[in-house]
């Protein structure tokens, strides 16, 4: 047997050679091809004007050249840009389905990658890209394990912004802001609200990160309603929760839906009860209180006497649960609505079974007429003000300080080159006169005398208007629209060039309704809004606490609606939420407010 | 009516309800993807709004055109194709290697246990994420194919059920062999392995779906556009908002809701696994009839 042995150390190694052979030859392939260089020559072009730089590159917005074509007016240049050589700042980027190029573009090297390096003299180089929040962090971890924080972090969380506070890893970019930031543009523009767009990125007074900031208005809700189901059942649109109610049982009882009998939603209800899309918030509000937003920790209001309650626990919002219970046994909402969330709500809504959608304007029109239209072309939506409920008008307050911060890595030299890059752009976003409507091929198309848009285009890189992250001002939108209107109205209708044209022929008058309930939304977001007013970092007794908290409202709530629970139960509810650690976070939540006012 | 026409009635009977709910459950299953199959090829508020049934309602093949557009998808699910294909073969190559000697006793294969203890300690035991991604970062795999293959090279769990299937092939083929005067190496390629093709038909099909539905290496290993794999590529085409994040432009929810569009993912996706069942089911059937030993 001594030929079996040595055969089977022979085997062995024979075998521990091949495999360990594959794995070296793995190794051994380790190109990996890096993102190609954008190409424009920018040396000595400062002082020259931006179109002077663009133009000879083909990187000029506008076009100018067309019969119906128009002028982009770009801003004066920084100061000393572009920078030459120029400075490589290493930032991630969020990529999703809307993320598309033109041509040969890739998210590496594309139209605003150049325009940015021919004018700024700043080259991004993108380490990874990411979709969703969960898997920015995730990343974001890793690079900080393996020693690779990018320059610019867009956006990130505000746990790992503290954590990275905490650890010493960000910069304070409080005296390059003061020095480089433009006064008009940028800091005028955050001091928006009181400061208040500052609460996440400012730590001790230090500005330690640019505040991610989102449009005034966004989340809140006005009411959309089904004209022609209105003009059947021979009723006006309501005004009061009493009307609304009314109206839905109208719309049920004559089954107006398009779906099987008996499908009929009269108003559309969400499993989050405070939401962008179907929440009931501004019923909750015409009882002068609201539930929480999604799962975060709120609604933290100002109880009167100098401190903050807790809305949820409130005797109104016994009433209010108990209003929305006689809801149920009407089935004006649908009967399993606790299951239901935007994907499923969307669906009973373009399907045109749903008479009535608390929603903001996009979620209105784009989300829901659009779509309902398509489906039948007899559909007629229109919206109006959120009715007033036995105590007051009230929906939820959307706060635009977004919770994610643009934070800057420790020791990352080129933070005043983003902060120029910002201002220029700030500039851009603000003063909708200037025509910025991106660049041809990329972001439009010309066919014959109209244009017609392309998707995506450009991206956004640095702190202003990237993907899924900044703007500079809450009031940039309003700005926007209010600007087109005041187009629309001032020039003939044959002066237009063909840019307004895209924009302002509207022949389903869906354009028009939603830009009139974004500005509608804007001037009442401060009067007819219920305001969450703590917005500070979860502590430790939250985290630990809230979930369990969280479940006892909903299952509590829930219950109420649906009959399971009697209203009473509300009582005991109170008493559980406070021992179970209520009273000691809303005790946490005053001192914060004390020290705060 | 006599006893055996009486019988006869009953049996066709029988038959019947058994045929009726044969079809029924075979429906079950292929329902849902001719649902799928016409939700992809209808029109998107159509599909948003629920009217869809078992038929395209304003067909439209629009939702394939954006699921291969830019080009990204061809490469993508090259790279997917790729990686299965030398995935699983290396998986499979591996797997054997270590099995067949560790189904010795370990008189024959001296250290035997010690490696067995290792393999059993890491299958129990890893390091977690970033020990992880450290690890092929300083192997300068980021950004490779390797970095998609290697790191599952080795699948601890297929070792240990092909080392069981091993050690139920009867002794005497391989004392039979040994007499016979074949090697090692010719044991374990015509005795043991046609032997196994059961196992190693599971353990390919194990390796093949893992290998194509994986999604997660693809994100974090790869930045580069050209060798991200399907899964990962289709997960940036047709992702969900997080509803929670406060990140609510109007732009993210164009597609969010596009049930068409992820219908038309779905089956792009599951089709070419489905193609490689019937193939590999073949070889479960023959090889569980193999007979090795009579008497």
């Amino acid at each position: 047997m001594s030929q079996s042995s040595l055969s089977r150390r022979d085997f062995l190694r024979q075998a521990a050679a091949v495999g360990g052979g594959i794995l070296v030859a793995g190794c051994a392939s380790e190109s990996a091809p890096a993102p190609s260089p954008v190409s424009s020559d920018v040396s000595s072009a400062v002082g020259m004007t931006a179109e002077e730089i663009l133009t000879p590159l083909g990187l000029m917005p506008g076009s100018p050249d067309h019969p119906k074509g128009w002028t982009t007016s770009l801003p004066d240049m920084p100061d000393d840009m572009p920078v030459a050589p120029p400075v490589t700042i290493s930032s991630f980027t969020r990529t999703d389905a809307d993320t598309r190029f033109q041509g040969d573009d890739t998210i590496y090297d594309n139209i605003s990658l150049r325009y940015i390096k021919a004018l700024f003299g700043s080259e991004y180089d993108i380490p990874w890209t990411y979709v969703q929040g969960e898997e920015r962090d995730q990343k974001m971890n890793l690079a900080m394990a393996a020693g690779d924080i990018p320059d610019l972090m867009p956006g990130i969380t505000l746990s790992m912004f503290q954590d990275m506070v905490e650890g010493d890893l960000v910069a304070d970019i409080t005296d390059v802001f003061e020095a480089t930031a433009s006064q008009q543009w940028v800091k005028d523009s955050l001091e928006w609200g009181d400061h208040q767009l500052w609460a996440y990125a400012e730590v001790n007074g230090r500005k330690m990160a640019f505040p991610s900031v989102a449009q005034a208005g966004q989340d809140e809700q006005i009411l959309f309603i089904r004209e022609d189901w209105l003009d059947k059942v021979g009723m006006e649109p309501p005004t009061t929760l009493d009307e609304m109610e009314a109206v839905g049982e109208a719309f049920v009882q004559n089954d107006l839906g398009a779906g099987p009998p008996g499908t009929t939603v009269g108003v559309m209800a969400s499993r989050d009860l405070q939401s962008w899309y179907g929440g009931l918030g501004p019923v909750f509000g015409g009882f002068g209180v609201l539930p929480s937003w999604y799962t975060s920790v709120s609604t933290f209001t100002p109880d009167g006497q100098g401190g903050l309650r807790f809305d949820g626990i409130d005797p109104k919002m016994k009433e209010a649960l108990a209003f929305i219970r006689r809801w149920y046994e009407k089935k004006i909402i649908s009967p399993d609505f606790f299951t239901k969330g935007y994907q499923e709500n969307r669906t009973e809504v373009e399907g045109n079974r749903v008479g009535m959608n608390l929603t903001h304007p996009w979620g209105g029109v784009v989300a829901s007429a659009m779509g309902s239209m398509q489906n039948d072309p007899n559909a007629r939506w229109n919206w109006v003000d959120v009715p007033t409920g036995p105590v007051r008008k009230g929906k939820n307050y959307f706060s635009p300080l977004r919770t994610g911060v643009f934070a800057f890595k420790k020791g990352f030299e080129h933070i005043d080159k983003i902060l120029k890059q910002a201002n220029f752009e700030a500039e851009i976003v603000l003063s909708p006169e200037r025509r910025y409507h991106g660049f041809e091929g990329h972001n439009y198309q010309w066919v014959e005398d109209r244009v017609e848009p392309l998707s995506g285009g450009t991206h956004g890189y640095g702190i202003i208007n990237t993907r899924g992250g900044a703007n500079i001002s809450p009031q940039s939108n309003m700005n926007s629209i209010q600007w087109k209107l005041n187009y629309k109205e001032t020039v003939p209708r044959d002066q237009w060039d063909a840019m307004m044209e895209l924009l302002l022929d509207d022949p389903t008058g869906l354009q028009t309704m939603q830009d009139e309930g974004w500005l509608f939304l804007a001037e009442h977001s401060l009067t007819d809004t219920i305001r969450n007013e703590w917005n500070g970092a979860p502590t430790e007794l939250q985290k630990e606490k809230w979930t369990g908290l969280q479940k006892l409202t909903d299952e509590t709530y829930f219950g109420i609606i649906t009959g399971q629970l009697p209203v009473d139960a509300f009582d005991e509810y109170v008493v559980t939420w406070k021992a179970q650690g209520g009273d000691a976070i809303l005790q946490e939540i005053n001192e914060w407010w004390a020290q705060k006012s | 009516m006599n006893r055996a026409e009486y019988r006869g009635i009953r049996s066709r009977v029988f038959d019947i309800l058994n045929h009726l709910l044969l079809i029924m459950l075979g429906l079950s299953c292929i329902l849902p993807l001719v649902h799928l199959l016409a939700l992809s090829f209808s029109d998107r508020a159509a599909a948003t709004g629920g009217l869809v049934t078992l038929w395209p309602v304003r067909f439209t093949a629009i939702t394939y055109e954006k699921v291969m557009e830019a080009g990204v998808f061809i490469s993508a699910f090259w790279v997917s194709v790729l990686r299965t294909v030398v995935g699983t073969t290396l998986q499979m190559i591996l797997v054997i290697l270590i099995s067949f000697p560790l189904s010795k006793s370990k008189e024959e294969m001296p250290g035997r246990n010690i490696i067995m203890g290792v393999v059993v300690f890491a299958y129990l035991f890893n390091g977690g994420l970033i020990p992880w991604f450290l690890v092929i970062k300083q192997l300068r795999m980021l950004n490779t194919l390797w970095a998609l293959i290697i790191p599952q090279a080795l699948p601890l769990w297929n070792v240990i059920l092909m080392m069981n299937f091993f050690r139920r092939v009867p002794k005497e083929l391989e004392e039979a062999s040994i007499i016979d005067g074949a090697t090692y190496w010719q044991i374990l390629l015509y005795v043991y392995l046609p032997i196994s093709i059961p196992a190693l038909a599971t353990l390919t099909l194990f390796g093949a779906v893992g290998h194509w539905n994986a999604w997660f290496d693809g994100m974090i290993l790869i930045a580069d556009r050209d060798l991200i794999p399907l899964q990962t590529f289709l997960r940036t085409v047709v992702i969900k908002m997080d509803m929670n994040e406060f990140m609510r432009n109007p732009e993210d929810f164009g597609l969010y809701s596009d049930r068409s569009l992820r219908a038309a993912q779905t089956l792009v996706t599951v089709v070419p696994i489905l193609i490689v069942y019937p193939f590999l089911q073949r070889y479960f059937v023959s090889g569980i009839t193999l007979g090795a030993l009579k008497g």
